[in-house]
């Protein structure tokens, strides 16, 4: 393994990813047999473009008032019925999904991002920054996350760009530790060991060899996140302190529906129902995945 | 085994002041500082009280030295007074304290005594009609939220059928076991619920892998009972992994606690911090989140030995 | 002496994802009260499978045993429930395994694995069953038992572990031990122990055992019997002086050839069998060993011979001997 990174540029690139395209392939095809995780990936997709083609789709306006029509039950008109200020549930739903989706994948994005870093740093440098990295981690494990992101987003406001910053900067740990794990056990391999010796800094070494080697790591627990995201956002929101109104989140659609639960159910249920299948979708494919990627298995 | 729990107990001393750092850290990060926490707020609060928090915080000294009266208040169990009520947080906390142990008790030996044997049965009997169906709902719960969850319960069992009350601990002026278990029924379900979930997919996937062990055919290879391998054979080394994915959940436990008491009306830690929380009462919110906090290191300790008496190859390590 | 064991055209198939596996294909010997049998072969050739089938030890793998039967002293093994079998296992029937580091329990201590199976089968007392624990320990071997055995396993190495294990499967004093390449794992001063203990143990409790091995070598002065096996077939099988002095079966001379000499003529070449043990899942018709075998003719690839009598107590499954070697 140590051979190739001697020979010119463009034959170890055409060797690598000729062995990606090929992993590739085996893990589509593994991929494709989890029945479930196909169909998830249809669903979501299909979710993913009635929320974000909203405003071409979506029947009504999201802020569209009609009072003639107030909390109105699901008919043929208002698919999902209607709010208690007349707005169409079901365009809410779409736009609400919008915000939900984008703070879900990105807040998943930028927890993994700081995962694999913190995780790369701690396994690959060892010793004091491992130990140290590692107690930051037992420490954020420590303290009671949704208590904690309630306390930081009072001061920090409740934009979507500060709940996904606030969702993100604690969600990391798991990933770190994964990620840490698998180059713990990467980096007594002979090829990075070859590598070091040939004299490569160890920033090209960590990119170069480590992280495609925990990427599948990494991709699964990304997936995973996004869920775990989304119904932490959701959380917040219920609880009054995600993004506020009038912009809908499925979370804040909640919120204001749980007064009126008893006599309008669906405004309730439906919002509920969103965060299920997609975070029901999201974490098929995730199982999908890992039974693609991991090669234990 | 002694040795190894001094030594637990050692590390956990400096995971409570990195927390404590921490959380005084976010009380310095408040807009305008510790004191503009108290300056920015509407209510009327006794002046008496800023006198207090100020003195106590010595804004005009260096931030170690804050930082050392402030945890070294803490210790001696002065968590401050709460900005809302006037009363020292720490009598606060304790008041409410026995009623979201009661409800984090339960739910998590709810949660125990469900996951663990439905995990060893989908085990037992993998692709069977059971393991599938456990599986599906297993996945469903994970999937949904909490609180929604809960709105779900309320309005079939307490507004359609009207077997259960919406919230609360207890009716008014009734004493029984009966009208309790009745309140804390839904509560400690949905608390309780992604806990099953979680931990009885991951006693399948660990029980599956142990009963492919040769030491399993050792056990019996002796003709032991079918129950004895399993129960005595299997289960220790299966329980291994899941303890320390138990450990991990205690922390969500309690921000669980948060949404479910909200719910309920459950008068615990969770919604006093969200009444604290809508009035800005930063000690009180302080104090809530260092026993918090605490009380996740301690149940840590409490795995870790469980841990050690499972597994004897930790302590000696 | 009487027959203790009769297997009677055994087959196992493994039902998996890629195929079915025939693992074991009719096999069919005896052994005697007292007996020492060894089964040799190569790994993957249906010798373990054989003997978990016997004790209905398959649960939970794909296997199926789809025929036959096995007599133990008169009563069907494979027609017990599974209560009645977990009656006779460990009492009757002692089994010992191949890796000691994974084939005893590392969270439970050796005072409780050696002495679960004596409260069980023998209804005798704890504190009975720790004495006389403690006096197997010492039988096999192991130093200082009373103290050692209240210990774990991953304190133990490779050679006391298998003595725990043999320990562990004698406790009852079964009449008969199947013993699955148990000295594989070891080292080689540590495997002549472990078969000297063994011999010592057969002497003095009287069992009978079954040795599975893939060493030809070390059977030699050990069992009375071998049969050897290939593909989940036994291809040759006579008493030890039988077998060494007139090889018949062309694998088992390969066997022969592919080890190391003792002695004299120590710079004879090694010669390995040429190719790889055949696809289980894709048996044919011939004999199994026909496209590894120099001498292979038309009929062997077209038909599998059957186990005939060479001489008396000397049987082989060959269409070539008998024909001169």
């Amino acid at each position: 393994m140590a051979a190739p990174i001697m020979e010119p540029q463009t034959a170890e690139v055409e060797g690598i990813t000729a062995a990606q395209r090929s992993n590739a392939r085996i893990a589509w095809d593994k991929f494709r047999k989890h029945k479930l995780a196909v169909a998830s990936t249809c669903l979501l997709l299909a979710i993913a473009a009635l929320c974000f083609l909203a405003p071409l789709i979506a029947p009504y306006k999201f802020d569209a008032i009609d009072l003639r029509n107030i909390r109105r039950p699901p008919s043929a008109r208002h698919v999902f019925g209607t709010d208690g200020l007349g707005r169409d549930l079901f365009t809410r739903l779409l736009y609400g999904g919008r915000i939900s989706v984008t703070i879900g994948l990105s807040a998943a994005l930028l927890g993994s991002m700081l995962g694999t870093l913190i995780g790369s740093a701690a396994g690959y440098y060892g010793r004091g920054v491992d130990n140290l990295l590692m107690r930051l981690t037992d420490l954020a494990y420590s303290i009671p996350t949704l208590p904690l992101i309630i306390v930081i987003s009072a001061y920090a406001g409740s934009s979507i760009a500060s709940l996904v910053a606030i969702i993100g900067f604690l969600s990391w740990m798991t990933t770190a530790r994964v990620v840490r794990g698998s180059i713990l056990s990467v980096k007594e391999n002979e090829y990075v060991v070859a590598a070091r010796a040939l004299g490569f800094g160890d920033l090209p070494i960590i990119l170069r060899h480590i992280l495609p080697n925990i990427g599948n790591s990494i991709i699964i627990g990304t997936t995973l996140g996004v869920g775990n995201a989304i119904i932490l956002e959701s959380s917040l929101s219920f609880l009054g302190m995600g993004v506020n109104p009038p912009t809908p989140t499925w979370g804040n659609m909640l919120m204001d529906s749980q007064a009126t639960m008893a006599t309008e159910p669906w405004l309730t249920f439906f919002p509920g129902m969103a965060i299920l299948m997609t975070v029901l979708c999201v974490n098929f494919i995730g199982d999908g995945l890992q039974d693609a990627l991991d090669p234990t298995l | 085994m002694a040795r190894y729990i001094v030594k637990r107990i050692a590390q956990m001393i400096p995971l409570l002041i990195g927390i404590s750092i921490v959380i005084f850290g976010i009380i310095q990060a408040a807009p305008g500082g510790p004191e503009g926490t108290l300056l920015d707020r509407g209510m009327f609060v006794d002046p008496a009280a800023i006198d207090a928090y100020r003195a106590k915080l010595g804004v005009d000294k260096p931030l170690y030295l804050q930082y050392l009266r402030w945890a070294g208040a803490m210790l001696g169990g002065d968590m401050g007074v709460s900005f809302q009520t006037q009363r020292p947080v720490l009598d606060m906390i304790a008041e409410r304290l026995p009623d979201t142990v009661r409800l984090m008790g339960i739910s998590f030996a709810l949660a125990f005594c469900l996951a663990i044997p439905l995990g060893v049965f989908s085990a037992l009997r993998q692709y069977s009609v059971f393991d599938y169906v456990s599986t599906g709902l297993a996945f469903v719960a994970i999937a949904m939220p909490v609180f929604w969850f809960g709105l779900m319960l309320q309005y079939l069992f307490s507004v359609r059928l009207q077997w259960l009350p919406v919230a609360g601990t207890a009716t008014i002026g009734v004493d029984t076991l009966l009208d309790k278990l009745k309140h804390i029924a839904m509560p400690a379900t949905v608390l309780s619920l992604t806990y099953v979930a979680g931990w009885s997919r991951y006693m399948r996937s660990s029980m599956l892998v142990v009963l492919k062990q040769d030491y399993i055919r050792t056990a019996h290879s002796k003709g032991l009972l079918k129950k004895t391998v399993i129960v005595a054979h299997a289960l220790k080394n299966a329980g291994i992994p899941v303890v320390s994915v138990i450990t991990q959940d205690i922390a969500r436990i309690f921000s669980g606690a948060v949404i479910t008491e909200t719910i309920f009306g459950w008068p615990g830690i969770g919604r006093m911090f969200i009444q604290a929380m809508s009035a800005r009462d930063y000690p009180l919110l302080m104090g809530i989140l260092m026993m918090g906090s605490t009380m996740v290191v301690a149940f840590n300790l409490l795995a870790d030995i469980i841990y050690g008496w499972l597994d004897p190859r930790i302590s000696f390590k | 002496m009487g027959t203790m064991l009769e297997v009677k055209d055994l087959r196992t198939r493994f039902h998996t994802r890629e195929g079915v596996v025939r693992a074991v294909n009719g096999i069919s010997y005896t052994v005697d009260e007292g007996e020492t049998l060894a089964v040799v072969g190569e790994s993957g050739c249906g010798k373990s499978v054989g003997m978990l089938s016997i004790l209905q030890l398959l649960q939970g793998t794909t296997g199926r045993v789809e025929a036959g039967e096995a007599l133990f002293r008169g009563v069907d093994l494979l027609k017990l429930s599974d209560t009645e079998i977990r009656k006779l296992r460990g009492r009757d029937i002692g089994m010992v395994f191949q890796d000691p580091m994974t084939s005893l329990n590392p969270v439970l201590s050796i005072k409780r694995q050696m002495t679960e199976g004596l409260v069980k089968h023998l209804g005798v007392s704890r504190r009975e069953a720790l004495d006389r624990a403690i006096r197997l320990l010492r039988l096999v071997g192991i130093p200082k038992a009373e103290e050692l055995i209240g210990e774990y396993t991953f304190q133990f190495s490779g050679g006391m572990r298998q003595r725990v294990m043999i320990a562990m499967a004698l406790a009852c004093e079964p009449r008969l031990l199947i013993a699955d390449e148990p000295t594989t794992a070891l080292d080689v001063t540590i495997q002549a122990q472990i078969m000297n203990l063994v011999r010592e143990l057969k002497d003095q409790f009287g069992m009978a055992i079954v040795w599975i091995t893939h060493d030809l070598g070390i059977v030699a002065n050990f069992a009375q019997n071998v049969q050897v096996m290939y593909a989940g077939y036994i291809v040759e099988k006579a008493d030890v002086g039988s077998l060494f002095a007139r090889t018949a079966h062309p694998y088992t001379i390969g066997l022969l050839n592919s080890l190391p000499a003792n002695g004299a003529d120590r710079r004879r070449r090694l010669i390995p069998i040429k190719g790889a043990p055949p696809n289980l899942r894709a048996l044919g018709g011939g004999c199994p060993f026909a496209p590894r075998c120099g001498r292979a003719a038309e009929r062997c690839r077209a038909e599998n011979p059957a186990l005939a009598e060479l001489e008396r107590g000397h049987q082989v499954a060959c269409w070539n001997a008998g024909e001169g070697l």
